[in-house]
């Protein structure tokens, strides 16, 4: 037989993927078909079959915790020798066929239909299989009706459940159940729910389970669908509950008056440490709210307010808060048209304050003068660490303000300057800044329009700097003799680990000049090439470069170049 | 993938292929359009197709001409289509070939990313599988067995339940 690729075979297999029986006979053919037909064949056989051999084989997979469930119903287990695949692993979802399954596996040769006890040993069975999948896989998926049920019931049960994620679209019962289950549990430690609807009584329930929990650290609400009424009822919650740190409340729809409930929870919250809250459209208002809680708040250390819209006024009064506030270290204001008032006011605050190390304010129409005003703080500050300005409008002049900044800052690790304007010339300015600079480890200036010169200008620099670790220059209109500069580079730097030219014009010729680069090269790790016009004899002389490199552990090319398969 | 200049061939543009043992093949401009098998052409007149014989690509380039006018089918389409089992009576003619070129024809749809094409070869060689014992899949396909009677026989057990259906 002509040897297909997997991928081939995969695809073969996987229009056969419901016929179950075509499926058994391939998995017999050989060796190799088989280890690529487990997964298609055990993916969702309980959303198909009622079977009782597939419980069994399910069986199998129980843990002794699991086991002592069935032992006061004396239900005997198969006892077969260990399974040669971990098959549940593969298993996405839990369908109704498992209540119909174990039924019938119970039914036949192992006992007697319709003993007293019965329900009682099909709900045994079920919650010790539903256990498993959440022990094998550690998220649950497509559980249907009955499964939640069993779920519900495995959460209150078992105390080694420490983390859930449950991506069913949870019915408002399901929801009071799984609260009602939240109050019993004492192991769970993470919980996060898919994009389900949290109306007043759900919310209700959920809030209830949270002031008794005494085990959750983390709550991850992300994309669920929340009415102002429910919000304002959940985050009572947080007035009393003490164990959360972690609370993703990311898109959820709180708009103005849930942020401002949420802020007055918080004022009496000493437990979060880390808050999402972007994409909620909690306005001025909401921003200002929070600005509150960061005046007395001392736990608090990672807030996301992203695409919230909570403009200059908004920004303002964080930024006072800013002033005391020692426990915030990291704070995402992008896409939320802070306006050049905002920033005016931030850089303020940056004056005073000593604790914030990570800052982004991407996608917020920074231009030149908003950069500049950012760099003079820049030039003195010694505690952000990471500043992301990424999609914004910062063209070669705020670019040179920034390399300015960097030729004196001695704090500053990563700064990322994708989507801008910088051009050559900004590319040249901060390239200078890279021969004084000394501190500065990640540098990501894609989609610059850099070109050539100012690949150039960086490749020269980058012979003599010794602290940057990672560069993306992707998509800067670069051409082969700026490749051929930066390969040039290559051979002399010891210290760039990772290097990101994907989307420039590097050719067959560029790519061979790479290739060369690597064989000398004994920092870099990481090199991706992706839509860069490289040909087969570049590409496999980069195969072969790879081959020969010790330090280079991920060489990425293969998409969009013209090489062969 | 469509993008800027290969979006804006019209009916009577033609390009030419070649192929790695170097046959040539005119063909409509539109069908390098459609499938990014042309990533390699760059919106010149010629463009190199290695890693795929004359005998071959004359096979698929016959498919891609008489598909010419089917609806586009967008990336979301993919599970929609795959479920769909029928093969059209010319493409089962057409696929009705020795099973080398079947596979080559896999091969080089897969290389060329020619996804319906790949979708349709795979769907055959699923067909072919159709009520046949494991030993008769393998002298279909000429495989060999390597498979321990014991492991053979413990995969036939714990996978048994899919038998039934």
């Amino acid at each position: 037989m002509l040897a297909l690729p997997n991928e081939c075979l995969f695809e073969i297999f996987n229009n056969l993927r419901t016929n179950y029986k075509r499926l058994f006979s391939c998995l017999l053919v050989n060796r190799h078909w088989c280890r690529i037909i487990i997964p298609i064949l055990w993916r969702e056989p309980l959303k198909h079959v009622n079977n009782r051999k597939l419980i069994s084989s399910y069986l199998l997979a129980l843990n002794a915790e699991e086991q002592a469930l069935l032992i006061p119903f004396k239900i005997i287990l198969p006892n077969y020798s260990n399974p040669l695949f971990e098959y549940t692993s593969y298993t996405e979802v839990v369908g109704r066929f498992l209540y119909d399954g174990i039924t019938s596996w119970l039914n036949e040769g192992y006992y007697k239909p319709r003993i007293h006890d019965f329900d009682e040993r099909v709900s045994a069975v079920r919650s010790s299989l539903i256990a498993m999948f959440l022990r094998t896989k550690s998220c649950c998926n497509h559980f249907g009706s009955v499964g939640i049920k069993a779920l519900m019931e495995a959460i209150s049960k078992f105390t080694y459940l420490t983390s859930l994620k449950i991506y069913d679209r949870l019915s408002s019962e399901n929801v009071k159940s799984l609260a009602e289950a939240l109050c019993k549990n004492i192991s769970l430690t993470s919980l996060s729910l898919g994009k389900i609807s949290i109306g007043i009584e759900e919310s209700k329930a959920l809030m209830e389970a949270l002031c008794k929990t005494t085990s959750l650290t983390s709550l991850d609400l992300k994309g669920c669908n929340f009415s102002t009424e429910s919000c304002k009822t959940l985050v009572k919650a947080f007035q009393i509950n003490d164990t959360i740190t972690s609370l993703d409340l990311y898109g959820v729809g709180f708009s103005i008056e849930g942020g401002k409930a949420l802020a007055e929870a918080l004022c009496m919250n000493n437990t979060l440490i880390s808050l999402n809250i972007g994409s909620n459209d909690i306005d001025i208002e909401g921003g200002k709210a929070l600005a509150k809680v960061l005046d007395k708040n001392t736990t608090l250390t990672s807030l996301d307010l992203r695409k919230n819209n909570i403009g200059i006024e908004g920004t303002k009064a964080l930024a006072k808060a800013l002033y005391k506030n020692t426990s915030l270290t990291s704070l995402n204001l992008s896409n939320n048209n802070i306006a050049l008032e905002g920033i005016k006011a931030l850089v303020e605050a940056f004056y005073k304050n000593t604790a914030l190390t990570s800052l982004d304010l991407g996608y917020n129409n920074i231009d030149s003068e908003g950069v500049k005003a950012l760099a003079k703080t820049f030039c003195k500050n010694t505690t952000i660490t990471s500043l992301i300005l990424n999609n914004n409008k910062i063209n070669a002049e705020g670019g040179k303000a920034l390399a300015n900044a960097l030729c004196m800052n001695t704090t500053l690790i990563s700064l990322d300057l994708w989507g801008n304007q910088l051009e050559s010339e900004g590319g040249n300015s901060l390239a200078e800044a890279l021969y004084i600079n000394t501190t500065l480890s990640s540098l990501n200036l894609g989609i610059n329009n850099i070109g050539t010169e100012g690949a150039k200008a960086l490749a020269n620099a980058l012979c003599k700097n010794t602290s940057l670790t990672s560069l993306c220059l992707s998509q800067n209109s670069i051409d082969s003799e700026g490749v051929k500069a930066l390969a040039e580079a290559l051979s002399r730097n010891t210290t760039l680990t990772s290097l990101f030219l994907s989307s420039n014009n590097i050719g067959d010729e560029g790519g061979k000049l790479l290739a060369k680069a690597l064989h000398v090269n004994t920092a870099l790790n990481c090199l991706v090439l992706h839509h860069a016009n490289i040909g087969i004899e570049g590409g496999k002389k980069l195969v072969e470069a790879f081959h020969k490199n010790n330090t280079l552990t991920s060489l990425h090319f293969l998409i969009g170049n013209n090489i062969s398969y | 993938m469509d993008n800027g200049t290969s979006n804006s061939a019209s009916e009577n543009e033609t390009i030419t292929l070649k192929s790695c043992d170097g046959i040539e093949f005119h063909i409509d401009a539109r069908i390098a359009n459609r499938y990014t098998l042309l990533n390699n052409w760059n919106g010149g007149e010629s463009a190199c197709i290695p890693n795929v014989n004359g005998k071959v690509l004359e096979k698929v380039l016959e498919w891609c001409e008489h598909h010419i006018n089917d609806p586009q089918l967008n990336c979301g389409d993919d599970d929609s289509r795959r479920r769909n089992t029928i093969i059209e009576e010319w493409d089962e003619n057409f696929l009705s070939c020795d099973q080398d070129m079947l596979f080559e024809i896999i091969l080089a749809a897969n290389y060329l990313e020619i996804k319906p094409l790949l979708d349709l070869g795979c769907k055959t060689v699923a067909n072919m599988m159709k009520s046949k014992s494991p030993e008769e899949i393998r002298s279909a396909f000429n495989i060999d067995n390597d498979y321990t009677p014991e492991e053979e026989e413990q995969f036939r057990k714990e996978n048994e339940w899919a038998e039934d259906y």
